[in-house]
């Protein structure tokens, strides 16, 4: 089980996040929310093991994580077909083609991310993210250039996707129905 | 709103301004009228034609061409794999700094000549070549891994890329464009350097020989028509070498790195 006890990361001595525990269930959609600047990216960053935590413990993180990042972080010079080659594998590009349809990019499959507007890309970032296929996904802000119709088709594609998954979604928006909302940065 | 300049296709336009250059140095060599001063562009052009039906001619230009590449081919690994290992460890980066500083800094003639003395003369051409394409090679390589997107780097870490697909996927095609810039500029170097030191060691069986020889003897009109060959196979070479650099991006699927990033050389 995901645990983090008393996390505080700091950044040139200010805190971003001081003392914040929680405990995640095994599985199911988390929604973590809360103001700009209070520590939810660093939140997953520091899950990730991307930034080192100045004081507390986390524990239970599986060793295979899949991150979407608040920008897409595709690569520039593969096409959204490659990007997803590029995690799954060439061998599966059946598979990669199917993630692209899912998303709803299938006739974007050859574009280039520059020829993509920035909720494609971000489309394409999350399926990325859902064909990783790993037990722990942290998604931060994925759909927040989408329209509210995407959105929604995007939700539920991650519910069915991630059962028996945890998915730790940061977002600003309305949080899936029926998601626990972790609050970080509210009193 | 209408577009009043007229535009030549670039090939014409460079036709037209070779065509107003090589009037203008006809028409000086006939103010001079010397010809061992300045010979004009035809006798030149008769020379040439003689000199390229000689068997020695082309001794000289595959001999020259072969020097250069090494030179050139050495360059490029050694700055590869320096610029790897540098990247890599920061005090190889820091031991190689001031040894790069000074061959940067100092002029070719004091290496060629230094190099006539510890070296057999027809390696002082590879060894000039080498020392002036190494640090363009180095240099450049260096900036690419350098300037790589770190948040590609974290990307390809969480989804946990291999070395090899690191290296395939994220720093080779941010290196792509650096990569062809430090390739011309550096062949465009090798040649002049790889010349120079074929002057000073008047090596067997090259360009620099003739030129050299041309010189001794006042042969002005072979001095120019070697000096015409030198060029064309610089020219040629660099084409030749950025054509293949193109096939190999395609081979590997990175020719969309050089056109997202775009590249100091627009010769690709």
């Amino acid at each position: 089980m995901l645990t983090v006890e008393h996390l505080t990361k700091r950044f040139d001595g200010v805190p971003v996040l001081t003392d914040f525990s929680c405990v995640f269930p095994e599985t199911g959609i988390v929604a973590i929310a809360g103001p700009s600047g209070y520590g939810k990216t660093t939140l997953l960053r520091c899950i990730a093991g991307l930034e080192k935590p100045d004081g507390g413990v986390i524990s239970g993180v599986p060793e295979r994580i899949a991150y979407c990042f608040q920008e897409d972080r595709l690569l520039p010079w593969r096409t959204a077909l490659g990007n997803l080659e590029a995690v799954l594998g060439k061998r599966r590009r059946a598979e990669a083609l199917g993630w692209l349809e899912r998303v709803g990019l299938a006739d974007a499959a050859d574009k280039y991310p520059s020829e993509l507007s920035g909720g494609m890309r971000s489309r394409v970032a999350f399926a990325r993210a859902l064909a990783f296929d790993a037990p722990l996904l942290l998604l931060d802000e994925p759909f927040h250039a989408l329209d509210d119709a995407t959105r929604a088709d995007m939700e539920s594609l991650l519910a069915e996707k991630s059962r028996g998954k945890l998915v730790l979604l940061v977002t600003h928006q309305a949080p899936p129905e029926g998601a626990p909302v972790v609050r970080i940065g509210e009193r | 709103m209408r577009d009043n300049k007229r535009k030549f296709p670039r090939g014409i336009s460079l036709a037209l301004a070779a065509l107003f250059w090589l009037a203008v140095w006809e028409a000086a060599s006939l103010a001079v009228n010397l010809e061992f001063l300045l010979p004009s562009p035809v006798r030149v052009a008769e020379r040439l034609a003689v000199l390229a039906r000689e068997a020695e001619f082309w001794g000289a230009a595959g001999g020259s061409m072969l020097r250069v590449l090494l030179g050139f081919l050495f360059a490029f690994l050694a700055g590869v794999l320096g610029a790897a290992l540098a990247f890599r460890f920061s005090p190889v980066a820091a031991l190689l700094s001031p040894v790069l500083r000074i061959v940067k800094a100092t002029p070719v003639a004091s290496f060629i000549l230094l190099a006539l003395v510890w070296i057999p003369s027809p390696g002082v051409p590879v060894f000039t070549s080498f020392l002036m394409v190494f640090p363009i090679v180095f240099g450049n390589v260096l900036s690419g891994m350098q300037s790589t997107d770190r948040n590609l780097i974290e990307m390809g870490r969480m989804y946990r890329f291999s070395p090899l697909s690191m290296l395939r996927q994220i720093y080779l095609p941010s290196i792509v464009p650096y990569l062809t810039a430090a390739c011309g500029t550096g062949l465009g170097l090798a040649w002049k350097a790889g010349v120079a030191a074929e002057v000073l060691a008047n090596t067997r069986l090259s360009l620099g020989g003739k030129i050299y020889a041309a010189k001794i003897y006042f042969e002005t009109p072979d001095l120019f028509a070697w000096t015409a060959v030198v060029i064309a196979m610089s020219v040629a070479l660099e084409k030749l070498v950025l054509l293949l650099m193109r096939r190999l991006l395609r081979i590997f699927h990175l020719e969309a790195a050089h056109a997202d990033r775009g590249t100091p050389d627009k010769a690709l």
